[in-house]
């Protein structure tokens, strides 16, 4: 098949790009939900 | 959920930018070219890099919201400008052919299910986003509060 590299590299590029993306944006949340828990715990603990 | 959405367009415009140039390597014998569509394409992801610079160098949140706004209403006017760029301006880029009954019906089938594929994507990551950004905002007044 001719020029397979480029649409290899198309579908590559285009997975990476929105589930690399999307995995960015779960581990961010998880971070900042991780925060929010601390940040609510810190008054408590005066 | 405007910023969310933005920010979602970026991605998938610099994918569109990527990957047509991935294709026009074989076909066209190029990586790039100046021809209209992606020209105006080019255009459009400078618009969204402006409404995230203009967001972010505004200093006050609701300020920023507001210039970028204006970018982004602004910035609309190059949409139609990509999709009609192929049969306003002679260039590189095939004509439309969906219009006018020049695409055989498994294809027509094939790019429905793809522009569903996508839109679904597309809400899917919005939500997410917009999840993450509410949660920003809840940690900075959480942390303004405290201090």
């Amino acid at each position: 098949m001719q020029n397979a590299g480029y649409l290899f590299a198309a579908y590559a590029v285009i997975w990476v790009l929105f589930f690399g993306y999307l995995f960015t944006l779960l581990n961010r949340q998880r971070k900042i939900r991780r925060e929010i828990d601390s940040l609510k715990e810190a008054p408590g603990k005066k | 959920m405007a910023y969310s959405s933005a920010e979602v367009g970026l991605i998938a415009t610099t994918g569109a930018l990527v990957v047509g140039s991935l294709w026009a390597r074989p076909i066209w014998g190029v990586w790039w070219t100046w021809e209209p569509r992606l020209t105006a394409t080019l255009v459009l992801w400078f618009i969204y890099l402006a409404y995230f610079a203009v967001r972010s160098f505004a200093g006050e949140e609701s300020r920023g919201a507001r210039f970028a706004a204006v970018i982004g209403i602004v910035g609309f006017v190059d949409l139609p400008i990509v999709a009609l760029a192929t049969t306003l301006w002679r260039g590189m880029h095939p004509g439309t052919v969906i219009f006018s009954g020049g695409l055989a019906p498994s294809m027509l089938l094939t790019l429905m299910v793809s522009i569903g594929a996508f839109t679904l994507l597309y809400i899917l990551l919005l939500v997410h986003r917009t999840a993450v950004r509410e949660d920003e905002v809840e940690m900075k007044n959480r942390k303004g509060n405290l201090s």
